[in-house]
C-alpha cells in the first residue's frame, strides 16, 4: 500500500505521469491478478490488462483515497469477469486437436519462478475450489486487504452475508488443510 | 460402525470436524483482516493462517512483468482524447451556446436601452454630449419634445391659455400670437420676453407653415385687444388637451374656423 504517498501519486498519474502510473500498477496489480485467478482462472492476465486500460481512461475522474481506489479497481475487475462469463456463455469455445500447442510453457518460465509460484498458485487453487462467493470474499479480504464494507459495495451483498461467507470459506479451507495433513501423514507413516 | 471401532487414523474426518468447530467468528475475522491467530491456536488454524499469509505475500518479479505494457497502454490512452473527455466537451457545448445567446440578448438590450436614453436626453451630461457628437442625439441642454404632444403643442410648463411658439407671453391670460399673421394696421410693439426660457427652441419642422409672415410687424399684445392667430385646422386637430386642462381653460372660440384665421378674444 502506498498510504501517505498515494494522493500525490494518484494526482501525478491523473496528469499523465508514467512513473506515477507504474507505481500504482506495481502496488495494486499483484492482488488484482490473484483475485482474477480465483475468479477467471487462466484468463486472469487478459482481464487484468483490460482493467488497467479502463483505469487509465478513467483515472483523471477518480476521487478518493487508496482504499477507495482499490475498491474501484476490484469493482472494475469483477464487472469484467462477469462480462467475460456472459461472452463465454454466448460463444462456447471449440476445442482443437493440437493439445501440445495449448500446453506450451511460457517463454519466461524458469525453474525458480515455477517453484515460487507453485506455493502461491497452490494456495490460490485451493481457494478457487471453494464456492464462488466464499472464494471471492476471502480473496478480497485477505489478498486485496479490503474491509467488509468495501466487499459489500463490490459484491452487492449484505454485510451479514459477506461475513458468513468468509467464515464458512475459512472453515472449509481449514477442513481441507486438515484432510491433506492427515492424508500426508498417512502416506508418510 | 460404532465410535469405538477403529483408530483415529482410520477415521480422518473426526479431527477435521473438531478444527472446524474451533474456528469461531472472531478468529475468522482476525484471519481475514490479516492479524493471524494466537500461538496456542489449534494446528489447523495455524496452518490456515500460514496459507493465507502465502496468498497475501509480496509479489514476485513475474507478477510485475506486465508493467511496461501497462504503462505503454496508459501513455496511449492518455495521449488520445478519451470518450469521457469527448462526452464532457459535448455536454459543455450547449452550455456555451446558451451563454453566448444570453450575452447577445443582454448586449442588444443594453444597446436599445442606452439608445432610448440617449435620444430621450436622459443620459448624464458628459455622456449625452458624447452621444450627441457621435450619433446626433440631442445635446445635453436640449429638452426633447414628446412626439405625442407635437412640436407645436403647448409647453408643459405653461398653464392653460398659452400657446407654445417659442416666445413667452407678456402676462397671465394672454395668448401668444407669434405667427405673424397680424393685421397690417397693428402698430409694432416690441415686447421683450419677460423670462426667456433657454430650453425652448423653435420647432425645426412645421407641418403647415401658414400664410407668409410679414417681416417686421409683431402684433400687439395689449390686454383686451383682439388678435388673430393663424392656426391650421390640422394643427388644431393635432393639439391635445394638456393634463389638467379643462374645456373652460381652453382658448374660447368666437367663431368656427373657416380659413385658418380666426379671431381670438383675449380677456
Amino acid at each position: 500500500m502506498l498510504e501517505r504517498d498515494f494522493a500525490s501519486v494518484l494526482h501525478a498519474a491523473a496528469r499523465g505521469d508514467e512513473n506515477a502510473f507504474a507505481r500504482l500498477y506495481r502496488d495494486a496489480h499483484p492482488p488484482l491478478v490473484r483475485y482474477l485467478r480465483v475468479l477467471a482462472g487462466q484468463g486472469a492476465e487478459d482481464v487484468a490488462a483490460e482493467v488497467w486500460l479502463e483505469v487509465a481512461r478513467r483515472l483523471a475522474r477518480f476521487r478518493g483515497d487508496e482504499r477507495e481506489f482499490r475498491g474501484w479497481l476490484f469493482t472494475l475487475a469483477r464487472r469484467r469477469v462477469i462480462d467475460q462469463r456472459r461472452y463465454a456463455d454466448r460463444h462456447p469455445v471449440r476445442l482443437t486437436d493440437d493439445a501440445e500447442e495449448l500446453d506450451r510453457a511460457a517463454a519466461d518460465d524458469t525453474a525458480a519462478a515455477a517453484l515460487d509460484n507453485m506455493s502461491t498458485e497452490a494456495v490460490l487453487g485451493l481457494i478457487a475450489t471453494l464456492p464462488a462467493f466464499q472464494a471471492e470474499v476471502i480473496v478480497l479480504r485477505v489478498i486485496a486487504g479490503l474491509d467488509v464494507g468495501q466487499v459489500v459495495r463490490i459484491t452487492g451483498r449484505r454485510p451479514g452475508a459477506v461475513r458468513m461467507a468468509g467464515l464458512r470459506g475459512l472453515r472449509r479451507l481449514a477442513a481441507r488443510l486438515s484432510a491433506e495433513a492427515e492424508t500426508r501423514k498417512g502416506v508418510t507413516g | 460402525m460404532r465410535a469405538g471401532d477403529g483408530s483415529p487414523d482410520e477415521m480422518p474426518h473426526v479431527p477435521r470436524l473438531g478444527d472446524r468447530q474451533h474456528l469461531d467468528a472472531a478468529t475468522a475475522e482476525g484471519l481475514l483482516a490479516g492479524r493471524g491467530v494466537p500461538g496456542d491456536s489449534p494446528t489447523g488454524q495455524q496452518a490456515l493462517a500460514r496459507m493465507l499469509e502465502i496468498a497475501a505475500r509480496p509479489p514476485g518479479d513475474e507478477e510485475l512483468a506486465g508493467v511496461a505494457a501497462a504503462v505503454a497502454g496508459f501513455v496511449l490512452v492518455s495521449s488520445t482524447p478519451s470518450s469521457t473527455q469527448t462526452e464532457a466537451r459535448r455536454e459543455a457545448r450547449p452550455r456555451a451556446r446558451r451563454l453566448t445567446r444570453l450575452t447577445l440578448v443582454c448586449a442588444a438590450g443594453a444597446v436599445a436601452l442606452g439608445g432610448s436614453a440617449a435620444f430621450a436626453g436622459a443620459l448624464p451630461a458628459r455622456l449625452q454630449e458624447m452621444v450627441h457628437v457621435m450619433f446626433g442625439a440631442p445635446a445635453p441642454g436640449h429638452e426633447v419634445s414628446h412626439p405625442a404632444r407635437g412640436s407645436q403643442g403647448r409647453h408643459p410648463a405653461k398653464g392653460p391659455g398659452y400657446l407654445q411658439q417659442g416666445v413667452p407671453v407678456g402676462g397671465p391670460g394672454h395668448d401668444q400670437t407669434t405667427a405673424a399673421a397680424a393685421s397690417p394696421t397693428a402698430t409694432p410693439t416690441t415686447t421683450p420676453p419677460a423670462t426667456p426660457t433657454p430650453t425652448l427652441k423653435p420647432p425645426k419642422r412645421r407641418r403647415y407653415p401658414g400664410p407668409p409672415r410679414p417681416t417686421a410687424s409683431p402684433e400687439p399684445t395689449m390686454p383686451g385687444c383682439l388678435a388673430t392667430t393663424t392656426t391650421s385646422p390640422r394643427s388644431r386637430s393635432l393639439r391635445r388637451k394638456a393634463p389638467g386642462e379643462s374645456a373652460a381653460g381652453r382658448r374660447p372660440q368666437l367663431s368656427p374656423p373657416t380659413s385658418g384665421r380666426r379671431p381670438v378674444a383675449l380677456a
